[in-house]
């Protein structure tokens, strides 16, 4: 099911285009073009609201602070004002982003994907990618039904990739992370025990990916 | 040196030269006056007296002239003749004493003198000191004794003092008739009489010389007196005006402080508080002035600011546009025209972002607005703006970021901009088929943001001028300044404000690494 969202913004060309790029991704969406109009509207019918803060007929923080007296709907701001303290009221009376004029469309899309997706990190035990399932609790790795044998460091490492499906990882947090200091705490362990995980892991194994200047990552499907 | 010190200072000095000078003029008027009045006496006490009452010996032993004040000791004084009690057969009019020159004598007398007068072996047997104590020496009382000698210049009476050898040379040698001068102990008067042949043929008046001013302690008591009094009293005097100066500091110090909003608080009519209202007068010039360049800069401010707001509209719709351009020509044959654009157009939401941050920092010089800031959002945001661009010039752009937040305390935006600004310019300086990589990564209480790439680097020679702290006027025209720009400059400026580190350098392996260093908040804090 498409997420609904809300759009507040009095400028009809960067709504026109707002509201195509959203529809693109498949995005449901409302558009308002009043402060007046936005006050009557219900917040709560919608899983996320795109604020502009300069409105005709109401301040876009005003209504803001009516939204939140009744919902906890997630508020994303549109602020032509690169001005920290427009951005720091807005935060303080519950807005959960911002994004600055002028911005890129992939960088609306990305702020509103992650307001949507917030519970996001995978608290659960059993994380399962593709033909991926790996067993937190049971420490144990199955590919495509059939079981991986990893060493300990081996599976820390994929777990640490895989608790962060798409997010690049740092060599350093990997090493500190799942590496003994004492014996083999160096970066190039960790390269010889990657290369084991991605032979272990078949065609799989392709998706870990090396980062440059940064680390590794398990590349999302 | 305080106003007063130095007051004091001059007032000591000057109280001694006057008790000084006032010592050697009181020497000098003693001297003068003792020569005159014993000249006088002795002039005088030849006028009163007889051959035969001389040499008979009834003539008075000495005549008193009484004390002489130490401090009046004037040559002329009226009370000195007076002293001279006329006798009988005397004849007043004759003598007038007028200074140590003159010389009336009464005529027929001193006249007959025989200048023929061989010399002769002064200071017979009973001769003693000119001014035994007994006569009243040095420090006695000022008494002036006349004695008689004869030829050989023996002394009428047994133990009366001996003659003195440079008034016998001066008598003997003729032509003087009388002379003065001073041996230790006192001033004398000597004189050849013209009773010649007996023993009242020279005679010899002896002044001692006057007691010493005082005591030493005296001394001092009377230079405490004649400097501390007016010390005290101008210490007194000096309280007031003193203090208003002080206070009239004070004020002006504070006026400076609240940059000429208030007014020096003035009172009296002296010189003092001429000097206030002269001050309040140019401080009102100075506040205009201040005034007048706040309004330019206010004016200024807002001028850039609505036109970044208006300029940030159009190119939102713009950036959408060429969003979309480029899904379309992906693959295609406008492809790298579009990327092209995009690039550019990123490049003018940049800047604009920038010409916005300049403004804010040149007119604000410490920094006002301090909240929680959490670095991840930040690295997050900046990353997301970045990819799209850095995809369409062909440069790998990654990112990483912790799981939980990381707070600093700091101005959301200025920070958002410089790590803008360094991702911006490792993109713009890359190749296609380049990485760059924005780490953030926190240690302890510490976090580094490291944006490093595998670009071609910055020339050594390059590399002194990123240091330059300052905005170069330029730099903010050049788009390629062969470095980094008004983007670094910006980077430099907001880390120094919120006391972080920014640390540039080529790295051993190729390309170039920034690494803005600083400070986590202590406490971590649910907003922003």
């Amino acid at each position: 099911m498409s997420s609904k969202i809300l759009l507040i913004e009095d400028d009809k060309n960067l709504g026109d285009q707002i509201v195509a790029h959203l529809k693109c991704y498949g995005f449901e969406v409302a558009w308002l073009q009043d402060g007046l109009a936005a006050l009557d509207a219900d917040p709560k019918e919608h899983d996320l609201v795109i604020l502009d803060l300069m409105l005709p007929g109401a301040h876009g923080l005003d209504i803001l602070k009516i939204y939140r007296e009744t919902a906890e709907t997630p508020v994303l701001v549109l602020s032509a004002k690169n001005e920290t303290d427009t951005k720091v009221r807005a935060l303080a009376l519950g807005a959960d982003d911002y994004v600055t004029k002028p911005f890129w469309p992939e960088e609306l899309l990305a702020r509103v994907r992650a307001r949507l997706r917030r519970p996001l990190l995978h608290a659960s035990e059993v994380i399962e990618t593709g033909a991926l399932r790996i067993d937190l609790g049971a420490r144990v790795v199955e590919n495509a039904g059939q079981p991986v044998e990893l060493t300990r460091i081996e599976f820390d490492l994929l777990a640490a990739l895989a608790q962060r499906i798409g997010s690049a990882i740092t060599r350093q947090s990997l090493v500190d992370r799942v590496l003994d200091p004492d014996r083999e705490g160096t970066g190039r362990t960790l390269d010889v025990h990657f290369s084991r995980v991605r032979k272990k892991l078949g065609s799989e194994g392709a998706r870990i990916a090396t980062v440059w200047g940064v680390g590794y990552r398990l590349l999302p499907l | 040196m305080s106003l007063r010190t130095r007051l004091l200072l001059a007032l000591a000095g000057s109280g001694l030269a006057i008790l000084l000078g006032s010592y050697v003029a009181r020497h000098i008027a003693i001297r003068y006056a003792s020569e005159a009045s014993i000249l006088s006496s002795i002039e005088a006490r030849m006028a009163s007296l007889d051959r035969e009452t001389c040499e008979a010996g009834r003539d008075f032993e000495f005549l008193r002239l009484g004390m002489l004040r130490p401090d009046s000791p004037g040559p002329d004084r009226s009370g000195e003749e007076d002293a001279f009690p006329p006798r009988g057969g005397e004849r007043p009019g004759d003598f007038r004493p007028r200074g140590p020159g003159a010389r009336r004598f009464p005529p027929g007398e001193l006249a007959e003198r025989d200048p023929r007068r061989g010399p002769r072996a002064g200071g017979g047997p009973g001769a003693r000191e000119l001014f035994p104590s007994r006569f009243g020496g040095p420090g006695g009382p000022r008494r002036i004794r006349v004695f008689f000698y004869d030829e050989d210049f023996k002394p009428r009476a047994p133990g009366e003092p001996s003659f003195p050898e440079s008034a016998k040379a001066a008598l003997k040698g003729g032509g003087e008739t009388l002379v003065n001068g001073r041996e230790s102990g006192g001033f004398f008067g000597a004189l050849a009489t013209s009773w010649t042949g007996g023993p009242c043929t020279y005679a010899l008046a002896l002044m001692p010389t006057p007691p010493p001013l005082a005591s030493f302690a005296s001394l001092i008591l009377g230079a405490l007196l004649l400097i501390g009094a007016p010390a005290l009293a101008l210490w007194a005097a000096l309280a007031q005006p003193v203090a208003r100066i002080r206070a009239l500091a004070a004020g002006v110090r504070g006026a400076a402080a609240h940059r000429y909003e208030t007014s020096v608080p003035v009172s009296g009519g002296d010189e003092i508080a001429e000097l206030g209202h002269a001050f309040n007068d140019a401080a009102a010039v100075v506040r205009a002035h201040v005034l007048e360049v706040e309004r330019r800069e206010k004016a200024l401010r807002e001028f850039v600011a609505h036109t970044t707001h208006d300029v940030a509209l159009p190119l939102s719709v713009l950036l959408s546009h060429v969003s979309r351009l480029r899904q379309q020509e992906e693959g295609g044959a406008s492809e790298n025209t579009v990327a092209a654009i995009a690039q550019e157009t990123q490049y003018i939401a940049s800047l604009l972002a920038n010409l916005e941050a300049v403004a804010r920092l040149e007119s604000d010089l410490s920094l006002h607005e301090r909240n929680p800031v959490d670095l991840v959002a930040l690295v997050e945001r900046v990353a997301v703006r970045h990819h799209s661009v850095a995809s369409s010039t062909g440069v790998d752009f990654n990112h990483s970021v912790p799981e939980a937040p990381c707070w600093v305390e700091g101005d959301v935006t200025l920070i958002e901009q410089a790590v803008n600004n360094l991702v911006h310019n490792a993109i713009q300086y890359n190749r296609s088929g380049g990485h760059v990589a924005l780490v953030l990564d926190p240690t302890g209480d510490r976090f580094l943001l490291r944006v490093s790439d595998d670009g071609p680097g910055v020339l050594d020679h390059e590399m002194a001028r990123l240091g330059e702290s300052r905005f170069r006027s330029e730099a903010a025209r050049s788009r390629r300044p062969g470095g980094m720009g008004l983007g670094l400059s910006i980077a430099r400026d907001v880390a120094r404000r919120h006391d972080f580190t920014l640390s540039l350098r080529n790295r051993t392996e190729g390309g170039f690494e920034a690494v803005l260093a600083g400070n986590l908040a202590p406490k971590k804090t649910p907003n922003s």
